[in-house]
Protein backbone atom coordinates (compact mmCIF):
# COMPACT_ATOMS: atom_id res chain seq x y z
CA UNK A 1 0.00 0.00 0.00
CA UNK A 2 1.77 3.22 -1.07
CA UNK A 3 0.38 5.50 1.78
CA UNK A 4 1.73 3.04 4.70
CA UNK A 5 5.06 3.70 2.60
CA UNK A 6 4.92 7.44 2.48
CA UNK A 7 3.88 7.88 6.15
CA UNK A 8 4.18 6.78 9.53
CA UNK A 9 2.25 7.24 12.93
CA UNK A 10 4.16 9.56 15.17
CA UNK A 11 5.10 8.49 18.81
CA UNK A 12 2.95 11.21 20.53
CA UNK A 13 -0.31 9.67 18.28
CA UNK A 14 0.76 6.35 18.91
CA UNK A 15 0.71 7.44 23.18
CA UNK A 16 -2.28 8.71 22.27
CA UNK A 17 -3.89 6.33 20.98
CA UNK A 18 -2.60 3.82 23.51
CA UNK A 19 -4.02 6.43 26.04
CA UNK A 20 -7.60 6.64 24.32
CA UNK A 21 -7.13 10.45 23.73
CA UNK A 22 -7.38 9.57 20.08
CA UNK A 23 -10.51 11.97 18.16
CA UNK A 24 -12.27 8.65 16.89
CA UNK A 25 -11.81 9.94 13.72
CA UNK A 26 -8.15 9.57 13.89
CA UNK A 27 -8.60 6.46 15.84
CA UNK A 28 -9.66 4.18 12.57
CA UNK A 29 -6.74 5.84 10.32
CA UNK A 30 -4.32 5.08 12.96
CA UNK A 31 -5.77 1.79 13.76
CA UNK A 32 -5.61 0.94 9.85
CA UNK A 33 -2.35 1.89 9.62
CA UNK A 34 -1.05 -0.22 12.55
CA UNK A 35 -2.71 -2.93 11.21
CA UNK A 36 -0.66 -2.11 7.54
CA UNK A 37 2.49 -1.49 9.28
CA UNK A 38 5.12 -3.09 10.91
CA UNK A 39 7.33 0.05 11.57
CA UNK A 40 5.14 1.80 13.55
CA UNK A 41 3.56 -1.29 15.25
CA UNK A 42 7.91 -1.95 16.32
CA UNK A 43 7.54 1.86 17.53
CA UNK A 44 5.34 0.52 19.85
CA UNK A 45 7.22 -2.18 21.22
CA UNK A 46 10.29 0.62 21.34
CA UNK A 47 8.60 2.96 23.72
CA UNK A 48 8.69 0.41 26.03
CA UNK A 49 12.43 -0.09 26.12
CA UNK A 50 13.10 3.68 26.58
CA UNK A 51 10.73 2.98 29.82
CA UNK A 52 12.34 0.27 31.37
CA UNK A 53 16.38 0.64 32.23
CA UNK A 54 17.48 -2.47 33.42
CA UNK A 55 21.37 -1.86 34.33
CA UNK A 56 23.72 -3.68 35.46
CA UNK A 57 24.24 -1.40 38.26
CA UNK A 58 20.80 -2.34 39.41
CA UNK A 59 21.86 -5.94 38.79
CA UNK A 60 24.82 -6.28 41.56
CA UNK A 61 22.32 -4.20 43.73
CA UNK A 62 19.88 -6.87 43.14
CA UNK A 63 22.21 -9.06 44.47
CA UNK A 64 23.82 -7.61 47.29
CA UNK A 65 19.94 -7.19 48.92
CA UNK A 66 19.21 -10.52 47.42
CA UNK A 67 22.61 -12.16 49.57
CA UNK A 68 21.10 -10.08 53.16
CA UNK A 69 17.52 -11.60 52.15
CA UNK A 70 18.56 -14.99 52.33
CA UNK A 71 20.49 -14.57 55.87
CA UNK A 72 17.52 -12.86 57.10
CA UNK A 73 14.85 -15.37 56.27
CA UNK A 74 15.38 -18.91 57.92
CA UNK A 75 12.16 -20.19 55.64
CA UNK A 76 13.52 -19.54 52.80
CA UNK A 77 16.60 -22.05 53.45
CA UNK A 78 13.55 -24.86 53.95
CA UNK A 79 13.45 -27.49 52.24
CA UNK A 80 11.45 -26.68 48.83
CA UNK A 81 8.92 -29.50 49.95
CA UNK A 82 8.01 -28.05 52.69
CA UNK A 83 8.10 -24.20 51.22
CA UNK A 84 5.61 -25.71 48.77
CA UNK A 85 3.56 -28.08 50.96
CA UNK A 86 3.11 -25.35 53.75
CA UNK A 87 2.23 -22.41 51.04
CA UNK A 88 -1.54 -22.90 51.80
CA UNK A 89 -2.15 -20.23 54.71
CA UNK A 90 -5.58 -21.73 55.28
CA UNK A 91 -4.94 -25.05 55.06
CA UNK A 92 -2.47 -25.05 57.32
CA UNK A 93 -4.82 -23.15 60.20
CA UNK A 94 -7.74 -25.62 59.05
CA UNK A 95 -5.28 -28.51 60.27
CA UNK A 96 -4.21 -26.95 63.36
CA UNK A 97 -7.77 -25.88 64.31
CA UNK A 98 -8.62 -29.70 63.61
CA UNK A 99 -5.30 -31.04 66.14
CA UNK A 100 -6.15 -28.25 68.41
CA UNK A 101 -9.81 -29.40 68.43
CA UNK A 102 -9.00 -33.41 68.54
CA UNK A 103 -6.93 -32.29 72.26
CA UNK A 104 -9.10 -29.94 74.11
CA UNK A 105 -12.39 -32.41 72.72
CA UNK A 106 -10.22 -34.83 74.71
CA UNK A 107 -8.68 -33.31 77.74
CA UNK A 108 -12.65 -31.98 78.77
CA UNK A 109 -13.65 -35.41 78.04
CA UNK A 110 -11.27 -36.32 80.49
CA UNK A 111 -11.66 -33.75 82.96
CA UNK A 112 -15.74 -33.98 82.67
CA UNK A 113 -16.73 -38.01 82.01
CA UNK A 114 -13.17 -40.25 82.73
CA UNK A 115 -14.88 -43.24 81.60
CA UNK A 116 -15.66 -41.71 78.03
CA UNK A 117 -13.05 -40.48 77.60
CA UNK A 118 -10.97 -43.42 76.00
CA UNK A 119 -13.86 -44.40 73.68
CA UNK A 120 -14.20 -40.82 72.51
CA UNK A 121 -10.19 -40.76 72.17
CA UNK A 122 -10.26 -44.03 70.19
CA UNK A 123 -13.42 -42.86 67.96
CA UNK A 124 -11.82 -39.39 66.95
CA UNK A 125 -8.29 -39.94 66.80
CA UNK A 126 -8.07 -41.74 63.63
CA UNK A 127 -10.51 -39.73 62.18
CA UNK A 128 -8.13 -36.31 62.70
CA UNK A 129 -5.63 -37.54 60.07
CA UNK A 130 -8.27 -38.55 57.60
CA UNK A 131 -9.49 -34.91 57.76
CA UNK A 132 -5.95 -33.93 57.56
CA UNK A 133 -5.70 -34.96 54.18
CA UNK A 134 -9.29 -34.26 53.20
CA UNK A 135 -8.96 -30.32 53.77
CA UNK A 136 -5.32 -30.91 51.37
CA UNK A 137 -7.61 -32.11 48.52
CA UNK A 138 -9.49 -28.80 48.85
CA UNK A 139 -8.12 -26.75 45.97
CA UNK A 140 -10.66 -24.11 47.58
CA UNK A 141 -8.66 -23.80 50.68
CA UNK A 142 -5.66 -22.45 48.74
CA UNK A 143 -5.84 -18.59 47.75
CA UNK A 144 -3.44 -19.15 45.16
CA UNK A 145 -5.04 -22.70 43.95
CA UNK A 146 -5.99 -21.44 40.76
CA UNK A 147 -2.36 -20.28 40.27
CA UNK A 148 -0.93 -23.21 41.30
CA UNK A 149 -3.49 -25.62 39.40
CA UNK A 150 -2.26 -25.29 36.08
CA UNK A 151 1.76 -26.72 37.16
CA UNK A 152 3.10 -30.12 37.26
CA UNK A 153 3.58 -30.22 40.45
CA UNK A 154 -0.34 -29.65 41.18
CA UNK A 155 -0.70 -33.00 38.67
CA UNK A 156 0.85 -34.79 41.43
CA UNK A 157 2.94 -33.88 44.34
CA UNK A 158 1.65 -30.81 45.70
CA UNK A 159 -1.63 -31.58 47.26
CA UNK A 160 -0.09 -35.23 47.90
CA UNK A 161 3.06 -33.76 50.00
CA UNK A 162 0.30 -31.32 51.78
CA UNK A 163 -1.69 -34.31 53.00
CA UNK A 164 1.05 -35.68 53.98
CA UNK A 165 1.90 -32.27 56.19
CA UNK A 166 -1.72 -31.88 57.50
CA UNK A 167 -2.27 -35.46 58.45
CA UNK A 168 1.00 -35.74 60.33
CA UNK A 169 0.01 -32.73 62.40
CA UNK A 170 -3.06 -34.19 63.39
CA UNK A 171 -1.37 -37.26 64.02
CA UNK A 172 1.17 -35.23 66.31
CA UNK A 173 -1.94 -33.19 68.13
CA UNK A 174 -3.70 -36.75 68.57
CA UNK A 175 0.00 -38.22 70.16
CA UNK A 176 -0.12 -35.41 72.75
CA UNK A 177 -4.13 -35.69 73.08
CA UNK A 178 -3.34 -39.29 73.99
CA UNK A 179 -1.35 -37.95 77.63
CA UNK A 180 -5.25 -37.28 79.12
CA UNK A 181 -6.86 -41.15 78.71
CA UNK A 182 -5.79 -43.87 80.07
CA UNK A 183 -4.30 -45.01 76.65
CA UNK A 184 -0.26 -46.17 77.25
CA UNK A 185 1.74 -46.50 74.61
CA UNK A 186 2.08 -49.89 73.85
CA UNK A 187 -1.81 -49.20 72.92
CA UNK A 188 -0.72 -46.56 70.34
CA UNK A 189 -1.72 -49.27 67.55
CA UNK A 190 -5.39 -49.02 68.74
CA UNK A 191 -5.42 -45.59 67.30
CA UNK A 192 -2.49 -45.23 65.21
CA UNK A 193 -3.05 -48.36 63.14
CA UNK A 194 -6.63 -47.37 62.40
CA UNK A 195 -5.92 -43.87 61.53
CA UNK A 196 -2.77 -45.08 59.01
CA UNK A 197 -5.04 -47.33 57.35
CA UNK A 198 -8.15 -44.86 57.12
CA UNK A 199 -6.18 -41.81 55.61
CA UNK A 200 -4.16 -44.10 53.43
CA UNK A 201 -7.45 -45.13 52.16
CA UNK A 202 -8.82 -42.03 51.78
CA UNK A 203 -5.75 -40.66 50.05
CA UNK A 204 -6.54 -43.37 47.34
CA UNK A 205 -9.80 -42.94 46.76
CA UNK A 206 -9.19 -39.62 45.58
CA UNK A 207 -7.75 -40.28 43.06
CA UNK A 208 -11.24 -41.15 41.38
CA UNK A 209 -13.62 -39.35 42.86
CA UNK A 210 -13.79 -36.15 45.65
CA UNK A 211 -12.78 -38.12 48.70
CA UNK A 212 -15.03 -36.00 51.09
CA UNK A 213 -17.92 -38.34 50.77
CA UNK A 214 -16.05 -41.51 51.01
CA UNK A 215 -13.92 -39.99 54.22
CA UNK A 216 -17.45 -38.98 56.00
CA UNK A 217 -18.86 -42.75 55.19
CA UNK A 218 -15.48 -44.18 56.80
CA UNK A 219 -16.05 -41.89 59.54
CA UNK A 220 -19.12 -42.63 60.51
CA UNK A 221 -18.38 -46.37 60.02
CA UNK A 222 -15.68 -46.00 62.47
CA UNK A 223 -17.94 -43.85 65.10
CA UNK A 224 -20.44 -46.45 64.84
CA UNK A 225 -18.04 -49.55 65.31
CA UNK A 226 -16.54 -47.93 68.59
CA UNK A 227 -19.64 -47.02 70.01
CA UNK A 228 -21.04 -51.02 69.54
CA UNK A 229 -17.88 -51.95 71.20
CA UNK A 230 -18.08 -49.01 74.22
CA UNK A 231 -21.65 -49.12 74.46
CA UNK A 232 -22.70 -52.92 73.48
CA UNK A 233 -25.64 -54.07 74.83
CA UNK A 234 -24.20 -56.91 77.11
CA UNK A 235 -22.14 -53.70 78.61
CA UNK A 236 -24.68 -50.82 80.34
CA UNK A 237 -21.29 -49.17 81.33
CA UNK A 238 -18.93 -46.94 78.98
CA UNK A 239 -16.70 -48.73 78.66
CA UNK A 240 -13.72 -50.34 76.09
CA UNK A 241 -11.72 -52.69 75.99
CA UNK A 242 -8.45 -52.17 74.18
CA UNK A 243 -7.77 -55.58 73.86
CA UNK A 244 -11.12 -56.43 71.97
CA UNK A 245 -9.59 -54.00 69.39
CA UNK A 246 -6.43 -54.46 67.94
CA UNK A 247 -3.55 -55.02 70.30
CA UNK A 248 -3.96 -58.59 71.09
CA UNK A 249 -5.35 -59.55 67.74
CA UNK A 250 -2.58 -59.52 65.21
CA UNK A 251 -4.82 -60.48 62.28
CA UNK A 252 -6.37 -57.11 62.41
CA UNK A 253 -2.83 -55.45 62.37
CA UNK A 254 -2.12 -56.75 59.64
CA UNK A 255 -4.92 -56.30 57.88
CA UNK A 256 -4.74 -52.56 58.64
CA UNK A 257 -1.74 -52.39 57.81
CA UNK A 258 -1.96 -54.39 54.91
CA UNK A 259 -4.61 -51.67 53.82
CA UNK A 260 -2.21 -49.39 54.31
CA UNK A 261 0.12 -50.29 52.59
CA UNK A 262 -2.10 -51.24 49.54
CA UNK A 263 -3.53 -47.92 49.61
CA UNK A 264 -0.54 -46.42 49.31
CA UNK A 265 1.12 -48.55 46.23
CA UNK A 266 -2.46 -47.35 44.59
CA UNK A 267 -1.90 -44.06 45.33
CA UNK A 268 1.76 -43.88 44.11
CA UNK A 269 0.66 -45.66 40.63
CA UNK A 270 -2.39 -42.82 40.14
CA UNK A 271 -0.78 -40.08 41.03
CA UNK A 272 -1.48 -37.93 38.01
CA UNK A 273 -5.19 -38.62 38.49
CA UNK A 274 -6.32 -36.03 41.04
CA UNK A 275 -9.63 -35.76 39.96
CA UNK A 276 -10.81 -33.35 42.83
CA UNK A 277 -7.75 -30.76 41.42
CA UNK A 278 -9.59 -30.50 38.21
CA UNK A 279 -12.71 -29.17 38.44
CA UNK A 280 -15.92 -30.49 37.15
CA UNK B 1 -0.75 -18.52 10.95
CA UNK B 2 1.60 -21.63 11.48
CA UNK B 3 0.33 -24.68 9.58
CA UNK B 4 0.78 -26.70 13.02
CA UNK B 5 -2.21 -26.29 15.17
CA UNK B 6 -1.30 -26.00 19.08
CA UNK B 7 -4.59 -26.41 19.63
CA UNK B 8 -7.18 -27.93 18.44
CA UNK B 9 -11.18 -28.28 19.42
CA UNK B 10 -13.52 -30.34 18.28
CA UNK B 11 -17.43 -30.00 18.98
CA UNK B 12 -16.30 -28.74 22.36
CA UNK B 13 -19.02 -28.15 25.48
CA UNK B 14 -19.67 -27.11 28.49
CA UNK B 15 -22.70 -26.19 29.86
CA UNK B 16 -23.36 -24.74 33.61
CA UNK B 17 -27.35 -26.29 34.38
CA UNK B 18 -29.43 -24.78 31.78
CA UNK B 19 -26.65 -22.56 29.94
CA UNK B 20 -24.37 -23.48 27.38
CA UNK B 21 -21.39 -21.63 28.50
CA UNK B 22 -19.13 -22.93 25.55
CA UNK B 23 -21.84 -24.54 22.74
CA UNK B 24 -20.22 -27.40 20.16
CA UNK B 25 -17.17 -25.20 19.36
CA UNK B 26 -14.70 -25.97 16.76
CA UNK B 27 -11.47 -24.58 16.41
CA UNK B 28 -8.00 -24.53 15.87
CA UNK B 29 -5.30 -22.47 16.06
CA UNK B 30 -1.03 -22.14 16.12
CA UNK B 31 1.35 -19.58 16.88
CA UNK B 32 0.85 -16.16 17.49
CA UNK B 33 -1.05 -14.08 19.67
CA UNK B 34 -4.42 -14.60 19.79
CA UNK B 35 -7.13 -12.25 21.23
CA UNK B 36 -10.51 -13.50 22.81
CA UNK B 37 -12.84 -11.15 22.57
CA UNK B 38 -17.02 -11.65 23.44
CA UNK B 39 -19.27 -9.65 26.16
CA UNK B 40 -19.38 -10.89 29.45
CA UNK B 41 -20.69 -14.14 29.94
CA UNK B 42 -20.05 -15.41 26.42
CA UNK B 43 -17.95 -18.16 27.62
CA UNK B 44 -14.56 -16.51 27.51
CA UNK B 45 -13.32 -17.98 31.05
CA UNK B 46 -14.70 -21.24 30.48
CA UNK B 47 -12.78 -21.96 27.13
CA UNK B 48 -9.78 -20.68 28.46
CA UNK B 49 -9.67 -22.75 31.50
CA UNK B 50 -10.46 -25.73 29.73
CA UNK B 51 -7.78 -24.84 27.59
CA UNK B 52 -5.56 -24.57 30.53
CA UNK B 53 -6.33 -28.02 32.18
CA UNK B 54 -8.45 -26.95 35.16
CA UNK B 55 -11.33 -27.92 34.13
CA UNK B 56 -12.85 -30.68 31.86
CA UNK B 57 -15.56 -30.47 29.10
CA UNK B 58 -18.74 -31.98 29.34
CA UNK B 59 -18.34 -33.20 25.44
CA UNK B 60 -16.63 -33.08 22.22
CA UNK B 61 -12.50 -33.32 22.72
CA UNK B 62 -9.32 -30.86 23.00
CA UNK B 63 -5.64 -31.53 21.75
CA UNK B 64 -3.39 -29.14 22.96
CA UNK B 65 0.50 -30.02 21.55
CA UNK B 66 -1.89 -33.02 20.17
CA UNK B 67 -2.16 -34.72 23.73
CA UNK B 68 -5.56 -34.98 25.16
CA UNK B 69 -6.10 -32.75 28.87
CA UNK B 70 -8.30 -35.88 30.32
CA UNK B 71 -5.47 -38.28 30.20
CA UNK B 72 -3.65 -37.87 33.15
CA UNK B 73 0.20 -38.16 31.76
CA UNK B 74 -0.69 -36.05 28.88
CA UNK B 75 -2.14 -33.70 30.95
CA UNK B 76 1.05 -33.18 33.04
CA UNK B 77 2.89 -33.02 29.34
CA UNK B 78 0.74 -30.20 28.74
CA UNK B 79 1.23 -28.34 32.10
CA UNK B 80 5.19 -28.69 31.60
CA UNK B 81 4.80 -26.44 28.37
CA UNK B 82 1.39 -24.34 29.61
CA UNK B 83 1.81 -20.59 31.44
CA UNK B 84 -1.76 -20.05 32.73
CA UNK B 85 -2.96 -16.75 34.22
CA UNK B 86 -6.39 -17.05 35.83
CA UNK B 87 -9.15 -14.22 36.08
CA UNK B 88 -9.05 -14.11 39.77
CA UNK B 89 -5.79 -14.88 40.54
CA UNK B 90 -5.83 -15.42 44.69
CA UNK B 91 -1.81 -14.83 45.81
CA UNK B 92 -0.54 -14.87 49.28
CA UNK B 93 -1.01 -11.46 50.75
CA UNK B 94 2.10 -12.03 52.91
CA UNK B 95 4.48 -13.29 50.44
CA UNK B 96 7.20 -10.58 48.91
CA UNK B 97 6.36 -11.16 45.35
CA UNK B 98 9.82 -12.45 44.68
CA UNK B 99 8.62 -15.62 47.26
CA UNK B 100 5.72 -16.20 44.94
CA UNK B 101 6.79 -16.22 41.48
CA UNK B 102 9.35 -18.46 43.28
CA UNK B 103 6.64 -20.55 44.76
CA UNK B 104 5.05 -21.00 41.24
CA UNK B 105 8.18 -21.57 39.63
CA UNK B 106 8.72 -24.55 42.12
CA UNK B 107 5.37 -25.58 41.14
CA UNK B 108 6.76 -25.91 37.42
CA UNK B 109 9.87 -27.94 38.71
CA UNK B 110 12.08 -25.23 38.39
CA UNK B 111 14.21 -27.41 41.07
CA UNK B 112 18.09 -25.95 40.43
CA UNK B 113 17.97 -22.77 42.58
CA UNK B 114 20.50 -20.95 40.72
CA UNK B 115 18.18 -21.13 37.47
CA UNK B 116 15.10 -20.48 39.34
CA UNK B 117 16.58 -17.26 40.93
CA UNK B 118 17.43 -15.90 37.15
CA UNK B 119 14.51 -17.18 36.34
CA UNK B 120 11.88 -15.55 38.45
CA UNK B 121 13.95 -12.17 37.96
CA UNK B 122 13.86 -12.75 34.03
CA UNK B 123 9.60 -12.28 34.57
CA UNK B 124 9.35 -9.71 37.10
CA UNK B 125 11.65 -7.62 35.05
CA UNK B 126 9.52 -8.14 31.76
CA UNK B 127 6.50 -7.30 33.98
CA UNK B 128 8.49 -4.17 35.24
CA UNK B 129 8.44 -5.09 38.94
CA UNK B 130 12.18 -5.70 39.57
CA UNK B 131 12.18 -2.54 42.38
CA UNK B 132 8.82 -3.89 44.08
CA UNK B 133 10.21 -7.21 43.82
CA UNK B 134 10.93 -7.77 47.50
CA UNK B 135 7.18 -5.94 48.33
CA UNK B 136 4.62 -8.18 50.12
CA UNK B 137 1.91 -9.16 47.74
CA UNK B 138 -0.41 -6.87 50.44
CA UNK B 139 1.32 -3.60 50.24
CA UNK B 140 0.94 -3.46 45.98
CA UNK B 141 -1.62 -1.77 44.25
CA UNK B 142 -4.38 -3.92 42.25
CA UNK B 143 -2.24 -3.41 39.04
CA UNK B 144 1.05 -5.05 40.51
CA UNK B 145 -0.90 -7.74 41.87
CA UNK B 146 -2.09 -8.69 38.61
CA UNK B 147 1.31 -8.10 36.71
CA UNK B 148 3.18 -10.94 39.90
CA UNK B 149 0.45 -13.23 38.64
CA UNK B 150 1.26 -12.45 34.90
CA UNK B 151 4.86 -12.83 35.71
CA UNK B 152 4.18 -16.34 37.57
CA UNK B 153 2.21 -17.06 33.88
CA UNK B 154 5.83 -16.46 31.84
CA UNK B 155 7.81 -18.47 33.88
CA UNK B 156 9.46 -21.67 32.28
CA UNK B 157 9.20 -19.94 28.52
CA UNK B 158 6.04 -21.91 28.22
CA UNK B 159 5.00 -22.71 24.44
CA UNK B 160 1.37 -21.87 25.28
CA UNK B 161 0.04 -18.84 27.55
CA UNK B 162 -3.13 -18.72 28.42
CA UNK B 163 -4.60 -15.27 29.93
CA UNK B 164 -7.88 -14.60 31.10
CA UNK B 165 -7.76 -10.41 31.14
CA UNK B 166 -4.11 -10.04 31.58
CA UNK B 167 -4.73 -6.18 30.90
CA UNK B 168 -7.38 -5.97 33.69
CA UNK B 169 -6.15 -3.38 36.63
CA UNK B 170 -3.38 -2.19 33.93
CA UNK B 171 -2.07 1.63 33.59
CA UNK B 172 -1.43 2.21 29.90
CA UNK B 173 2.23 2.15 30.59
CA UNK B 174 1.77 -1.31 32.07
CA UNK B 175 -0.65 -2.34 29.41
CA UNK B 176 2.15 -0.60 26.74
CA UNK B 177 4.64 -2.91 28.24
CA UNK B 178 2.38 -6.43 28.96
CA UNK B 179 1.83 -6.08 24.67
CA UNK B 180 5.81 -5.77 24.24
CA UNK B 181 6.47 -8.45 26.44
CA UNK B 182 3.92 -10.82 25.02
CA UNK B 183 4.24 -10.00 21.36
CA UNK B 184 7.76 -11.15 22.47
CA UNK B 185 6.46 -14.45 23.41
CA UNK B 186 4.13 -14.87 20.12
CA UNK B 187 7.09 -15.28 18.20
CA UNK B 188 7.63 -18.57 19.25
CA UNK B 189 4.56 -19.49 21.04
CA UNK B 190 0.87 -19.30 21.41
CA UNK B 191 -0.70 -16.78 23.58
CA UNK B 192 -4.76 -16.42 23.58
CA UNK B 193 -5.84 -13.92 25.56
CA UNK B 194 -9.47 -12.81 26.48
CA UNK B 195 -9.58 -8.66 26.73
CA UNK B 196 -12.30 -6.51 26.51
CA UNK B 197 -10.41 -3.83 24.83
CA UNK B 198 -10.41 -3.79 21.04
CA UNK B 199 -6.85 -1.66 20.86
CA UNK B 200 -5.36 -4.69 22.58
CA UNK B 201 -6.19 -6.68 19.98
CA UNK B 202 -5.12 -4.02 17.09
CA UNK B 203 -1.91 -3.38 18.87
CA UNK B 204 -0.61 -6.65 19.01
CA UNK B 205 -2.98 -9.69 18.26
CA UNK B 206 -2.48 -11.18 14.94
CA UNK B 207 -5.92 -13.43 14.91
CA UNK B 208 -8.74 -12.35 16.66
CA UNK B 209 -11.82 -14.67 17.93
CA UNK B 210 -15.17 -13.74 18.93
CA UNK B 211 -17.42 -15.59 21.42
CA UNK B 212 -20.94 -15.02 22.23
CA UNK B 213 -23.07 -17.15 24.55
CA UNK B 214 -20.32 -19.90 23.53
CA UNK B 215 -20.52 -20.06 20.04
CA UNK B 216 -17.60 -18.30 18.22
CA UNK B 217 -19.50 -15.57 15.79
CA UNK B 218 -15.93 -14.42 14.17
CA UNK B 219 -12.14 -15.71 13.37
CA UNK B 220 -9.69 -13.40 11.38
CA UNK B 221 -7.54 -10.95 11.54
CA UNK B 222 -8.48 -7.41 13.16
CA UNK B 223 -7.85 -5.44 9.62
CA UNK B 224 -11.05 -8.31 8.39
CA UNK B 225 -12.84 -7.69 11.96
CA UNK B 226 -12.71 -3.87 11.27
CA UNK B 227 -13.56 -4.88 7.44
CA UNK B 228 -16.75 -6.66 8.23
CA UNK B 229 -18.20 -3.23 9.15
CA UNK B 230 -17.00 -1.18 5.91
CA UNK B 231 -19.73 0.55 4.70
CA UNK B 232 -21.53 0.16 7.48
CA UNK B 233 -20.14 2.94 9.52
CA UNK B 234 -21.35 6.47 9.28
CA UNK B 235 -21.76 10.18 11.00
CA UNK B 236 -24.66 12.06 12.23
CA UNK B 237 -26.14 15.25 13.48
CA UNK B 238 -29.45 12.95 14.84
CA UNK B 239 -29.58 9.42 16.25
CA UNK B 240 -30.51 7.72 13.38
CA UNK B 241 -34.00 5.31 14.06
CA UNK B 242 -32.52 2.85 11.43
CA UNK B 243 -29.38 1.74 12.91
CA UNK B 244 -28.40 -0.81 14.80
CA UNK B 245 -26.46 0.99 17.59
CA UNK B 246 -26.19 4.65 17.61
CA UNK B 247 -23.22 6.44 20.35
CA UNK B 248 -21.77 9.71 21.00
CA UNK B 249 -18.52 10.04 20.18
CA UNK B 250 -16.16 12.58 22.09
CA UNK B 251 -16.06 15.16 19.25
CA UNK B 252 -19.81 15.46 19.79
CA UNK B 253 -21.37 13.50 16.53
CA UNK B 254 -23.69 10.38 16.96
CA UNK B 255 -21.79 7.15 14.79
CA UNK B 256 -23.96 4.77 13.78
CA UNK B 257 -23.25 1.39 12.91
CA UNK B 258 -25.89 -0.70 10.96
CA UNK B 259 -27.12 -0.35 6.79
CA UNK B 260 -26.78 3.57 6.02
CA UNK B 261 -29.21 5.53 4.73
CA UNK B 262 -28.79 6.92 1.22
CA UNK B 263 -26.26 10.26 1.32
CA UNK B 264 -25.08 8.86 4.50
CA UNK B 265 -21.65 10.12 5.43
CA UNK B 266 -19.99 6.97 5.67
CA UNK B 267 -16.73 6.78 7.96
CA UNK B 268 -13.69 4.08 8.03
CA UNK B 269 -14.68 1.65 10.38
CA UNK B 270 -12.88 0.62 13.28
CA UNK B 271 -12.14 -2.60 15.35
CA UNK B 272 -14.70 -1.11 18.05
CA UNK B 273 -16.86 -0.96 14.78
CA UNK B 274 -16.73 -4.31 13.79
CA UNK B 275 -16.98 -5.94 17.32
CA UNK B 276 -20.38 -4.26 17.61
CA UNK B 277 -21.54 -4.93 14.68
CA UNK B 278 -21.41 -8.65 14.62
CA UNK B 279 -22.53 -8.75 18.19
CA UNK B 280 -25.63 -6.76 17.76
CA UNK B 281 -26.86 -8.33 14.45
CA UNK B 282 -26.00 -11.83 16.40
CA UNK B 283 -28.54 -10.35 19.13
CA UNK B 284 -31.03 -9.11 16.96
CA UNK B 285 -31.28 -12.52 15.18
CA UNK B 286 -31.88 -14.21 18.38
Amino acid sequence: MTSVDQWHVSDHELERYVNHTVPTFARASVEAHLLECDRCRSELNLLRSTAAPDGDDDDVWLRIADRIDVTGRPLRSSTTALRVSTSSPLLLAATLSVAVGVVIGVAIAAAVAPRASLPLFVMLAPLAPVVGAVLAFQTGIDPAGQLAMATPLASGRLPYLRALLSSGAALVAVAVASVFVPVGLDDVAVWLLPGLALTAFVVAVSTWVDPRRVALTLACGWALLVAMWSWGPRRRTISLDLSNLAVERQSVQLMLVAVTLGSAAVTFLRRHELPGWRSR
Amino acid sequence: MSGDSVIELTSLSKRYGSTAAVDELDWSGGRGVIGLLGPNGAGKSTLLRMLATVLSQDSGTIRVFGLDPAVAAERLAIRRRLGYLPQEAGLYRNFSAYDLVDYVAVLKEITDRTTRRDEVRRVLADVGLTDEMHRRIRTLSGGMQRRVALAAALLGHPDLLVLDEPAAGLDPDQRLRMRTVLSDVGQRATVLLSTHQTDEVAAFCQRVLILDRGRLLFDGTPRELAGRATDRVWISDVPEAGALRSWVTGDGDIRNIGTPPTGATVVEPTLDDGYLLITTEVGVRT
